[in-house]
């Protein structure tokens, strides 16, 4: 479980100074009324016309929003396990920092600490820990514990920027309010507002494929995804208006957290499907349920974290329909 | 003739296997009562009583024609038993002078004579049925004998120059086998210089690839398969090439061949050695002097038996002695069965493995039954537990499962 954590160093990393940028440009732009006093201290360090110094400067800003994030979501997490485990008089669970790390990345990078705290309880305890830990769970500890927070604080949903409250949301998520697509090299990159480690899609094919390579992933669920979005993206496209559907197929792929849920949640070897035609069922429905969702659904313009909930929800049903085809006509005892 | 390629499958890379051959004879045999876990043990020889090779040693309560022999002349030393009157062990001390009785007289040629010459020598414990890995009742007929011709285990012997040394009676020992079955398959490794008659009821099967190739599980479900069929439909038998061989001596000569050729090696020791010794013979014997801390395994490095303080014996059906350095000390881990592709990669059988593996977890019997998983052993899963990120004990599970439908049923 620890090669997750490596796998998605990459993405956290650019995700963290990415977080710090855009709350640069956007205090530099003037889009954000009330700004934390440490953040304008910070931000006005920099000489607008040096560019490396701004690059820092930015560096900072994320890592001071991530780093007290992250450590209330860790701690949380660790006591969550640490009381876990005395209870049942069991090892600490192997996989407990996992969830948590992943958790960070997931969050909208307005989140209060108190929010994410609650996040990482939800998580650890309702995802992870009342399921037996690590290889019993039936949805990703950290997709529920941010699920959660889309639920029940859906006002953090928009916040793209380490700024709270302040409604500069990723492109999906503000598509309605105008604007255009991001550009394909920065999305691809991951210069562009979004989840806190959540933004580059080339960090995220870093991670899986690391995950593919060492053979914790199976390549057939990405490969699955991927199908799953190309065909209902052109069915979407064909049938709906929306400018989400007008956008190109392959351009879903890089928008919101889709790169960084399929490769680091959609991955995770403890809900997967047990077949290898379950596996490519699974991915194909991800992917399709992410653009059907953001597509169709006003509400939830960001789409693969509910897709990627229903998806694995339905892994037990397929499987054990698919698994009828293995039954053997008659009795050998 | 049957040709049966398997791909997937891993050989651990654990060294050269040896090939200097040398002979041990043992100071003290034993039969172990951890071979045989589904007879319920009677034991027929007390503590100080003299043997001779081919007595009886032990019964099945259950099934009296079920008995096992001494492998060697000797004074019984042990007889140990454990919980619930199980027995664990019969130990003799060797005394080689003694010469080998003659325990085969006339000569059988019907196939009920067959079967009660074996049952009389004790060589019917050779023969094992699936599904639920047991030795077949006295009564119990079969369609299929597998014999196991090869070993794909790391670093197991090579069964070509024994068999080749001693053919004759290998065939022998197969013609007779053949005459309890409809089918007769000897697996023999594609590339093994190895001939077997072939007949309409015998029938070579030429095996390649990787381990588990050999494993007579991976056999049966194999053969199986090549005939469309899933699973197999009716119990089979399998009997290992070395018990083939002693079953021949005993038609040839009337006598009881108790030897075994074993490897004798692994990472723990320097230098290997392929060992000419009997059956249940005493480890210590075997390894010669080893460094501290070694762990001397009975059987194969992936699915065989390590004694821990007791003292050693080898195994009824081993055929190796595998020696490892000192284990470290393992963190037990807590976490459950992981959905990995990597268990697919080794797993040559038509059976499901993730939803086997995660049944056999839970002990869900009807699922288990459903994917036809009867006739698997616990060696069959032993390169997943090998692989297995959380060290699961498969093997285990899958004996606690089967043990459910074997009563259950």
């Amino acid at each position: 479980m620890r090669l997750f954590v490596l796998a998605s160093l990459p993405a956290a990393l650019l995700g963290t100074w990415n977080l710090g940028w855009q709350t640069l440009l956007a205090i530099e732009g003037g889009l954000v009324e009330m700004v934390p006093a440490w953040l304008g201290v910070v931000a006005n360090l920099a000489d607008p016309s040096a560019a490396a110094e701004r690059v820092l400067v930015a560096a900072v800003m994320g890592l001071g929003t991530v780093v007290p994030l992250a450590a209330v979501a860790i701690g949380t997490s660790a006591f969550w396990a640490a009381v876990f485990a005395r209870m049942r008089n069991r090892p600490v669970d192997a996989g407990w920092f996992t969830s948590a790390w992943l958790l960070i990345w997931l969050l909208p990078p307005g989140t209060t600490l108190g929010v994410a705290a609650l996040a990482a309880s939800f998580g650890a305890v309702v995802g992870l820990h009342i399921f037996g830990g690590t290889g019993r769970y039936l949805v990703n500890p950290a997709l529920l514990g941010v699920l959660f927070v889309h639920f029940s604080y859906p006002e953090f949903l928009t916040s793209a920027l380490a700024v709270p409250g302040t409604v500069v949301g990723d492109w999906p998520q503000t598509v309605d309010s105008g604007g255009d697509a991001p550009a394909v090299m920065q999305a691809l990159i991951g210069i562009v507002p979004g989840g806190i480690g959540t933004t580059s899609a080339l960090a995220c094919l870093f991670g899986a494929l690391m995950l593919v390579v060492c053979r914790i992933a199976s390549w057939r669920v990405l490969a699955g995804a991927g199908v799953g979005v190309l065909v209902s993206g052109a069915v979407l496209r064909w049938g709906a208006a929306d400018p989400l559907a007008q956008l190109e197929v392959w351009r879903h792929v890089l928008l919101g957290n889709f790169a960084f849920s399929l490769a680091f949640l959609a991955t995770d070897p403890s809900p997967a499907p047990l077949l290898r035609s379950t596996r490519w069922l699974y991915g194909a429905l991800f992917g399709a349920l992410t653009v059907i969702i953001r597509v169709l659904d006003p509400v939830h313009p960001e789409g693969s974290l509910f897709a990627l909930l229903l998806a694995g929800l339905a892994v037990p049903i397929m499987d054990h329909l698919v698994l009828r085809r293995y039954r053997v006509a008659g009795d050998v005892s | 003739m049957i040709q049966l390629e398997i791909h997937d499958g891993l050989n651990l890379a654990l060294g050269p296997t040896p090939v200097d051959v040398i002979d041990v004879q043992p100071a003290a045999v034993a039969l172990l009562g951890a071979d045989y876990p589904t007879v319920r043990t009677q034991p027929a020889v007390a503590v100080g009583d003299t043997v001779r090779r081919g007595d009886v040693l032990f019964t099945d309560r259950t099934n009296p024609a079920l008995r096992f022999t001494a492998p060697a002349a000797g004074r019984v030393r042990a007889v140990e038993m454990g919980p619930r009157r199980r027995l664990e062990s019969v130990v003799i001390d060797v005394d080689a002078g003694h010469p080998n009785p003659t325990v085969l007289r006339g000569t059988p040629g019907s196939a009920e004579e067959i079967r009660e010459a074996l049952q009389t020598a004790g060589l019917w414990a050779a023969l094992r049925a699936r599904p639920y890995d047991r030795i077949p009742g006295p009564d119990e007929t079969a369609n299929a004998l597998c014999v196991v011709a090869l070993d794909t285990n790391p670093l197991a012997p090579d069964p070509a120059p024994l068999v080749q040394a001693r053919a004759e009676e290998f065939r022998e020992g197969i013609s007779r086998l053949s005459l309890l079955v409809q089918t007769c398959y000897v697996c023999m490794a594609s590339d093994a210089d190895l001939s077997c008659p072939e007949s309409a009821t015998i029938v070579p099967v030429r095996v390649s690839g990787p381990h588990p190739a050999g494993l007579p599980g991976t056999l049966i479900y194999g053969i199986a398969s090549q005939q469309g069929r899933r699973a197999p439909q009716s119990p089979v038998w399998y009997v290992g090439y070395q018990d083939v061989i002693a079953i021949g001596a005993l038609f040839l000569t009337g006598r009881l061949s108790a030897d075994r050729t074993v490897t004798v090696a692994g990472p723990g020791l320097p230098q290997g050695r392929v060992v000419r010794t009997l059956m249940g013979a005493s480890l210590d014997g075997l390894t010669g002097a080893l460094p501290d801390g070694a762990r001397v395994i009975s059987g194969s490095v992936l699915s065989g038996r390590e004694s821990g303080r007791a003292p050693a014996f080898l195994g009824r059906y081993h055929q190796q002695v595998s020696v490892l350095e000192a284990a470290p000390a393992e963190v037990p881990d807590s976490s459950g069965m992981l959905s990995l592709e990597l268990f697919e990669r080794v797993w040559p059988l038509d059976v499901p493995v993730l939803p086997l593996l995660k049944a056999i977890l839970v002990e869900d019997t009807e699922t288990v039954a459903a994917l036809g998983a009867t006739c698997l052993a616990p060696e069959d899963l032993a390169l997943c537990a090998y692989l297995c990120p959380a060290r699961l004990d498969y093997g285990a599970a899958l004996e606690r499962t089967l043990d459910l439908l074997r009563r259950g049923s």
